[in-house]
């Protein structure tokens, strides 16, 4: 009997490998991989996105190895930066104000931020994408695509 | 030809040009995104010299999507305004060689909801159009079906501020990219009607960009070039072939993709197309002189697919031109 609940485990085990079930699981645990920095972004929404309005969102850094997207978070040795294109048009959006966010005491949350006004200005497809910068080189960039 | 009109004319440009540069800085309006100056300034008829100063007024009343349907800009989204002032002139140099500019400014207004609206607009010079023509296919005498024919080079200088240049899009006010073009245009009248047909071809050359994003961040875009072309066909109907024309017009505009690298990332942008419609009526005041008010919908009146990838404005538009005879 265990010998048979072994081999449909390792059936099981094998389908997933062949059908791409750990790229998924991936997506899932890290939305935006920043592989040359070693670290994993995730945007939180404060309301879904949209091109009528200013939005905000909450944007969280963690090391895949130490943390996940529930926590602990991570601050990047480089500087964070968002930058909003609209990659069809050419040209981006206003620049996004960014700062450290702070938990109910005041204290800066490490590798946690907070993006305000953003403003897609038009309907159409936009990235936001998420940079780690030194100056005027890009060191590492994720990309999260809407369509709004 | 006698060389006091020219001299004539030649001082009044002079002093045109000095009351434009006086003028508060303006420009073109949604610069980006397919305002575009669609033809040069030509002569069709029989002066010597025209002039025109324009004031018109524009909003951008929907968002043409990759898939050609449109979306209207409701009372509640982010809306965008521009108010343009525009002076142009055109001269025969020869009986049949001509030259022509014109030259453009605008407020622009970009009022996002839940923002306060304190934010002033932004004012500047737009983008310069030079042109020169010659009249290949003259009408020597009357045919009931010969039109006359121009063929023309121009390019647009970019002397207005491009959204590639400013962090804020509302301050864009010029396309920001040198851009030849040449393009032929035919015009026929009858007694009563009359009729324009004309295509612009136009290639925008490629160039590079540096913004300062604040912080000591620096970006570094480089643009390739973009080929397009405009369009138009026009009609027009003088009752008892008087002082009164109507017209209505058919613009349509085609930009093709152009590839971009910012800070070491390529992409490309998606093709563009715009299909505006326009209706005009002209009234001849005494003399020379004639005011015009023209109405032009990039979103044609909300027809779907016959625009894509593109903000699409409504414009008001007021010209006064005068015209010098031979």
């Amino acid at each position: 009997m265990n010998r048979f609940i072994g081999q449909w485990a390792l059936g099981f085990a094998m389908l997933a490998v062949f059908t791409g079930f750990p790229q998924k699981s991936r997506a899932a645990t890290c939305p935006l991989p920043l592989n040359r920095a070693g670290l994993c972004a995730s945007i939180t929404w404060d309301a879904a996105p949209s091109a009528s309005r200013t939005n905000s969102f909450t944007l969280r850094f963690w090391d895949p190895v130490a943390g996940s997207e529930a926590g602990p978070y991570a601050a990047p040795a480089q500087e964070p930066f968002v930058r909003l294109w609209m990659t069809s048009m050419g040209h981006g959006s206003r620049p996004v104000v960014m700062s450290r966010a702070r938990d109910a005491s005041g204290a800066i949350l490490p590798g946690v931020y907070r993006v305000e006004k953003v403003v897609f200005t038009m309907r159409g497809d936009w990235d936001v994408q998420v940079q780690l910068r030194n100056g005027a080189q890009v060191v590492d960039q994720a990309v999260l695509s809407l369509d709004l | 030809m006698s060389s006091s009109p020219i001299k004539k004319t030649g001082t009044l440009l002079l002093v045109l040009w000095i009351a434009l540069a006086a003028l508060p800085r303006p420009t073109q309006a949604g610069a980006c995104c397919g305002g575009g100056l669609t033809s040069a300034s030509l002569i069709t008829g029989d002066e010597q010299a025209r002039f025109g100063l324009s004031v018109a007024a524009r909003t951008v009343v929907a968002d043409a999507l990759s898939s050609g349907a449109l979306s209207p800009r409701s009372t509640g989204s982010i809306s965008e305004s521009q108010t343009l002032a525009a002076l142009e002139g055109s001269l025969i140099l020869a009986d049949r060689f001509q030259i022509g500019a014109r030259l453009e400014g605008s407020a622009q207004t970009l009022a996002i909801p839940g923002e306060e609206s304190s934010t002033p607009p932004a004012v500047g010079l737009g983008d310069i159009r030079l042109n020169s023509a010659f009249e290949f296919l003259p009408e020597w005498s009357y045919s009931s079906w010969k039109p006359r024919g121009y063929i023309w080079a121009g390019v647009l200088l970019p002397t207005g501020r491009s959204i590639h240049e400013t962090l804020d899009p509302a301050e864009a006010l010029g396309e920001g990219f040198l851009t030849p073009s040449a393009g032929v245009l035919f015009v026929k009248r009858w007694q009563q009607w009359d009729a324009t047909a004309s295509v612009e071809l136009r290639s925008s050359l490629g160039r590079s960009f540096e913004q300062d994003l604040g912080a000591g961040f620096v970006s570094r875009s480089d643009f390739g070039p973009q080929f397009g072309w405009n369009g138009l066909l026009a009609l027009g109907y003088s009752p008892g072939a008087g002082k009164l024309r109507l017209g209505a017009r058919l613009e349509p505009q085609w930009r093709g993709e152009r590839t971009v690298d910012v800070d070491g990332i390529g992409s490309q942008t998606a093709s563009r197309r715009i299909t505006a419609l326009g209706a005009d009526i002209t009234w001849m005041l005494p003399g020379t002189t004639a005011i015009t008010a023209a109405f032009t919908d990039q979103s044609a009146f909300g027809l779907s697919g016959l625009s894509s990838n593109a903000a699409l404005s409504r414009t008001l538009a007021v010209l006064l031109s005068h015209r010098l005879d031979r």
